[in-house]
């Protein structure tokens, strides 16, 4: 059975934006110190988005951050706008991966509004969880 | 290293009514003592709710303490309906803050519908707190 041997929280509530095509991300943890040489790594993310009038679908990414640089482990699906456009909408990312021979883990959520045209996309408050589990 | 210092978690698959557009509670945690005088809370909440009939918003909100008075952590904002209106839906938040010079906390989930009317009910409903 694994125990957990670091966790990391952080929250944003200031509002960002970008226009459509465009990436924002939730608010990145502080990075934990974690054991070697292997350990499991959940990241839980969630962010209040409106997409842009002209946003198709939100195409979600987790990133590891290790000494401030950010690497992304998965590229999700693109995701339909559940509803719709211009409306504040909840999104929600949650990954796992084994990580080996690393001595910090922080991580945030990159959420991507496909599509063109320009319109903005706004991110209203978003968080992040990471759990370090050996 | 952090390190998960108190957890408490609640939940109930119970039928509870969130009342036309008046915000509701519909799960507190237990109170937790603070472990330190410097922690971090890190907040997660779900609510499976079939809305009201006319309804076209709800807005989730996850406060410090047990009323609709307590303070809130985190924004307030309108989701819209992500289903007909009467439709059973999840709704979710989580949130992070600094707390620092209490003795316990206790933090809720609140959920309050806008746009029309009748009553949603809260299905079943859940909620975390991690003390890091």
């Amino acid at each position: 059975m694994a125990d957990i041997s670091a966790v990391s929280a952080a929250s944003d509530s200031a509002t960002k934006t970008i226009a459509v095509p465009g990436i924002l991300r939730t608010a990145a943890t502080p990075e934990a110190s974690t054991p070697r040489p292997t350990h499991a790594v959940l990241r839980l993310s969630y962010a209040q988005m409106t997409p842009g009038a002209t946003c198709t679908g939100m195409t979600k990414f987790d990133e590891l951050i290790h000494s401030n640089s950010f690497t992304q482990t998965a590229a999700g699906a693109t995701e339909a706008l559940p509803a719709g456009t211009g409306v504040v909408t909840p999104f929600f990312l949650m990954f796992v991966s084994n990580i080996a021979n690393s001595d910090t883990e922080g991580a945030d959520a990159a959420f991507q509004s496909e599509g063109a045209g320009g319109s903005n996309t706004t991110m209203q408050q978003s968080a992040t969880l990471v759990v370090v589990a050996q | 290293m952090a390190d998960v210092r108190e957890v408490g978690v609640s939940g109930t698959i119970v039928n509870a009514t969130v009342t036309g557009t008046t915000e509701t509670i519909v799960v507190s945690s237990p109170a937790i003592d603070l472990p330190g005088p410097q922690i971090t809370a890190c907040v997660m909440a779900y609510c499976q709710l079939t809305t009201g009939g006319t309804q076209t918003t709800v807005t989730p909100r996850i406060r410090r303490g047990t009323a609709i008075t307590s303070p809130l952590v985190g924004l307030a904002n309108a989701e819209a309906l992500k289903a007909a209106a009467g439709s059973t839906e999840p709704f979710f938040m989580m949130v992070t803050e600094s707390i620092s010079n209490l003795d316990q906390v206790i933090y809720s989930f609140s959920l309050q519908q806008a746009g029309g009317a009748g009553n949603g009910t809260a299905l079943q409903v859940a909620i975390w707190v991690l003390l890091i």
